[in-house]
């Protein structure tokens, strides 16, 4: 089966295509040479004034597992008593507001389709909760899945370092918790914090011991690198650090990436570890500070957690400080978990408001992040889903990161201080395209190890979308002509046309067999039945089961 | 071959947790050794069974040809259809979600108001809790409130929650016991239970009603004036407290807001100190999730737009059925137990198509006579039943553990226990011939 689209200008994070040219679909990858294809042509496409790109991966949204699920719980409001004035009615419902700051996992997978993005990464699944995470990504219709296992607070690995176990069995542990979650990389969350906040320590440095163990946030930071590494997993730690929110943090995300001593790694929602400590409220922009450090580092990748303005829930396996933050809550709520000797979470709503001085200095930071990182491809477009706005942002996000002008536009009705002490101004720059190619497509695609993905090389996987080109940046990018899932034409003008199976994304790393006899091996299990109170069985989730449940498994594991 | 001592392992007749013995063979192959309650319901599902295929040679087999197609017809021309019953499987969750979503009906699970005022009382103002692998491995009181029903419900739970005998994780010392504080009504037998389990335990017969405002009183007098009871003592010593307790259980006037209250003072205790509640849910736990992450509500929708339409007050299965009895509606009743159709339902007359073995529950009991009795017609008027088989007992399924925090999945189980059980049809299949087009 051949679809042809003709006429159509090439973005694919590299380089915009300066002249028209024609793009073949054969099956369900891309050629670039098709006139040489056999097959029947099953559709064709004259797509002058549009534009096409690889289908758009958030490698940080959170988009399944037990902590969604509770902020889903918590937000549930009756429906309008109209029923006709609620969400999905209208001529464009794809472009209207969601449901929830957390939607179902129906509204979830659809709205992210109808924006252009095909493949989602869940970046917090507990081991014990993976069978649930992968439960609501199957149910996430239209999308690629895979999730990051959470450890660097489970209660086995920290006795492992405090007890100086060797790298090497570690790694098989680790290398166990990786496989037996399905999951595609390792995050690290608050590095022994959650665990030391059970044991009422409400602040965790980089350098400071655990109030149980022997042992400080660098040496889990520095264990799980070299795992990460020795395991061969593609994507580096991926790492929430220490102190998230707090004025002055800028100087233990900085430790952080000296933790890993060398080692890739991955900052996570960037924006809310770049605080100084200066300025009228005490608290300052420390991004100029961060966005050096990974200009000077090949090894260090960045998504932002930007900042988008109104109503959200912020939900984070961080318990520390999403307590501490409890009373900043709006409306006044929140739910929090210590959770089976692993980690935490906890969901509090939040609105983002203009002319707060904090809320504006953190949004301009975002941007400062986003405008001071000089290779696109190694700083990826995320609001951290739900936490600093909800993804239907992204097409805005894209439109401050393109439009000067617009992005000054809003800059003005901020706080006053926020105008003054802010660096935002300064910084004319202005994203291309093929930028924005590289930080929502090729980037992630790079830093996740999926070979076939965010690119529009010969082969790659035809997850393709169509934009008609338009100055309004946030226009074009909310409302895509044409998406493509694997060949296939799934949405056309917004209107969800049909869906194709979804793939699992795992990692399949050089250790995986090994790893998976870690948890067969009889002292293991008696050391997981004596944390756990039942077998490591029990909670494992095989690529079988994700297989039964009607998902197809990719294997994830390309080196650059 | 090694063995381990017996330990808490899923299960679906028991809120997930009975004791089971763990045994490692030289393979590397484990087999899990039954609960009395779990070889009880599969007994019963074999018993039922055996009855099911005796009446199948009959005329009236509600597996026959006729009554099924039947059941499409009655479905295909509804006009008001609510998809309730007793779901307790991720998979069979969302095949329902998937059915009302395609019927524009309204969801509901039978008997959710347990559930929902758990919700609103978290609604409210918050909660903090905590999962029992968390409790068992750091908590140094527990305060488990109720009465020996809680331990009916779930009679693993003082072994679950116990760590004696097991070496601690620094230097080979026997752990810690934890200290566990009874309040509400307990009996012996329940007191006997929690130490059999290698607890220290203080029961302390308690009125519930203002349970939450003692708690409170306790600490706050402690912290002036030094421990003055026994209750204040153990709470001001603990470094980790667990609340545990089971909403279906709570013998309270309005248990939306004592649970309100009560994590309330939670919330405001962890201000200073450590503690969490450990609330021990019924087996609905697994449907209001699915409903949860499927919809963005935990079940009362209605599918009338796109997007679910939540109205806890007006969407609730029994209401629905007080406000719809009339021509054009219908009750698709999915039952994962071996429970009877309810009596509200019976009475109704309202067309029912009744997938699982409630149906047969029914017609063992001899419903048909019943149901002309109740609804003042014959049955067959208002009532086919798909049997389809039991999860956990027939065909794997996937469900939570009563904290909500693990998604175990629940095997058929080994064949040594029950001979002769035969795989059924699965309930998600059987639904899904019922609404192919």
């Amino acid at each position: 089966m051949i679809t042809i689209l003709k006429n159509v200008r090439l973005v694919d994070g590299i380089s915009t295509s300066a002249r028209p040219t024609t793009l073949w679909i054969l099956g369900d990858v891309i050629s670039r040479k098709g006139e040489q294809a056999q097959g029947r042509v099953e559709a064709e496409y004259d797509l002058a004034g549009h534009v096409v790109m690889a289908g758009g991966i958030d490698l940080h949204t959170h988009i399944g597992g037990g902590k969604v699920n509770l902020a889903r719980m918590l937000w549930a409001k009756p429906s309008a008593e109209s029923e006709k004035g609620s969400v999905g009615e209208g001529s464009k419902p794809w472009l209207g507001p969601l449901s929830a700051p957390v939607p179902g996992t129906w509204e979830t997978g659809r709205r992210y389709l109808q924006m252009g993005y095909t493949t989602c990464i869940e970046p917090a699944m507990l081991p014990a909760n993976a069978r649930q995470s992968h439960a609501e990504m199957q149910d996430t219709p239209g999308l690629d899945t895979g999730g990051y296992v959470v450890l660097g607070n489970d209660r086995m690995l920290l006795r492992m370092i405090a007890q100086g176990v060797p790298q090497e069995q570690i790694n098989d542990y680790v290398g166990w918790m990786v496989a037996s979650s399905s999951a595609l990389a390792i995050k690290v969350v608050n590095a022994g914090g959650i665990d030391a906040f059970k044991f009422n320590q409400r602040k965790l440095d980089v350098d400071e011991y655990h109030p149980q163990w022997p042992l400080t946030p660098r040496d889990i930071l520095r264990t799980l690198s070299r795992s990460a590494e020795e395991l061969g997993l593609a994507h580096p730690l991926h790492v929430h650090c220490s102190n998230l929110g707090v004025p002055g943090n800028i100087e233990s995300t900085l430790a952080t990436l000296d933790a890993v001593e060398g080692r890739p790694i991955h900052i996570t929602h960037a924006q809310y570890h770049c605080y100084g400590s200066q300025g009228p409220h005490g608290f300052s922009s420390a991004a100029e500070r961060l966005a050096d450090r990974v200009n000077r580092s090949s090894q260090i990748t960045l998504d932002v957690g930007q900042v988008l303005f109104g109503q959200t829930i912020t939900l984070s396996a961080d318990t520390m400080h999403q307590f501490a933050n409890r009373k900043l809550a709006k409306p006044a709520q929140g739910i929090f978990q210590d959770l089976e000797c692993q980690a935490g979470c906890g969901a509090l709503p939040f609105r983002y408001r203009e002319s707060q001085y904090v809320h504006g200095l953190q949004w301009t930071i975002g941007l400062e992040l986003f405008l001071r990182v000089q290779d696109a491809s190694r700083i990826f477009l995320t609001t951290d889903h739900p936490n600093g706005g909800p993804f239907i942002g992204y097409p805005h996000l894209i439109r401050l990161l393109m439009d000067y002008d617009f992005r000054m536009s809003i800059f003005d009705r901020l706080h006053p201080e926020v105008k003054r002490v802010s660096t935002l101004g300064s910084l004319k720059r202005e994203y291309r395209l093929d930028e924005i190619a590289a930080m929502t497509r090729l980037g992630p695609a790079r830093a996740l190890g999926l070979r076939g993905r965010g690119h529009l090389m010969e082969g790659a996987v035809a997850d393709l979308v169509v934009y008609r080109e338009d100055e309004d940046r946030e226009q074009m990018f909310a409302e895509p002509r044409m998406v493509f899932r694997r060949g296939r034409l799934v949405v056309r003008d917004g209107e969800v046309l049909g869906e194709i199976p979804k793939r699992v994304l795992v990692s399949e790393f050089a250790r995986r067999e090994e790893s998976l006899r870690w948890g067969r091996e009889v002292g293991n299990r008696k050391a997981w039945v004596e944390q756990y109170g039942y077998t490591p069985g029990v909670t494992a989730v095989g690529w079988d089961e994700l297989a039964e449940g009607g998902a197809e498994v990719e294997r994830a594991g390309w080196h650059d | 071959m090694i063995e381990f001592p017996p330990r808490a392992e899923h299960c679906p007749f028991c809120s997930l947790l009975c004791e089971l013995g763990d045994v490692a063979r030289p393979q590397g192959d484990w087999n899990v050794l039954s609960c009395a309650k779990r070889l009880a319901g599969q007994r019963q599902a074999a018993e039922l069974r055996r009855a099911s295929e005796q009446h199948a040679t009959g005329e009236r087999s509600p597996t026959s040809v006729g009554d099924f197609v039947t059941a499409r017809d009655w479905l295909q021309s509804a006009e008001r259809v609510l998809v309730t019953g007793r779901i307790h499987s991720v998979e069979v969750s969302r095949r329902v979600v998937e059915i009302a979503r395609s019927l524009r009906g309204t969801l509901d699970r039978w008997d959710s108001d347990v559930s929902f005022d758990t919700f609103k009382a978290i609604q409210t103002h918050g909660a903090y809790m905590t999962s029992l692998a968390e409790a068992r491995d750091r908590s140094d009181l527990l305060l488990v409130i109720g009465d020996d029903s809680l331990l009916e419900s779930a009679p693993g739970l003082p072994e679950s929650l116990s760590r004696s005998g097991i070496e601690d994780s620094q230097g080979g010392e026997q752990a810690r016991s934890a200290s566990v504080l009874l309040l509400g009504a307990w009996g012996e037998t329940g007191i006997a239970r929690w130490e059999q389990a290698g607890f220290r335990v203080t029961a302390i017969a308690s009125q519930l009603e203002t349970l939450p405002r003692m708690l409170s009183l306790a600490v706050r007098e402690g912290e002036r004036q030094g421990a003055t009871s026994e209750v204040s003592r153990l709470l001001l010593e603990a470094k980790y407290t667990t609340v545990v307790w089971s909403p279906k259980d709570l013998t309270v006037s309005h248990r939306d807001l004592w649970i309100s209250e009560m994590m309330r003072w939670i919330l405001r205790r962890n201000e200073t100190d450590r503690i969490g509640a450990l609330v021990w849910n019924d087996f609905g736990a697994t449907f209001h999730q699915v409903c949860t992450w499927t919809t963005g509500y935990p079940a009362r929708v209605c599918f009338n737009t796109e997007v679910a339409n939540y109205r806890p007050s007006e969407y609730s299965a029994k209401r629905w059925l007080e406000r719809n009895r009339r021509n054009g509606s219908l009750v698709l009743w999915v039952d994962e137990t071996l429970g009877d159709l309810p009596v509200e339902l019976a009475r109704s007359g309202v067309r029912t198509i009744a997938v699982g073995s409630s149906g047969l529950v029914a017609q063992r009991h001899g419903l048909e006579s019943s149901g002309q009795e109740l609804g003042g017609e014959s049955s067959s008027k208002w009532l086919r039943w798909i049997p389809a088989g039991v999860v956990g007992v027939d065909y794997v399924g996937s469900m939570f553990r009563g904290d909500q925090t693990v998604l175990a999945r629940v095997h058929p189980e080994s064949k040594e226990t029950v001979s002769g059980v035969g795989h059924r049809e699965s309930l998600v299949d059987c639904l899904g011939r019922l609404v192919a087009r």
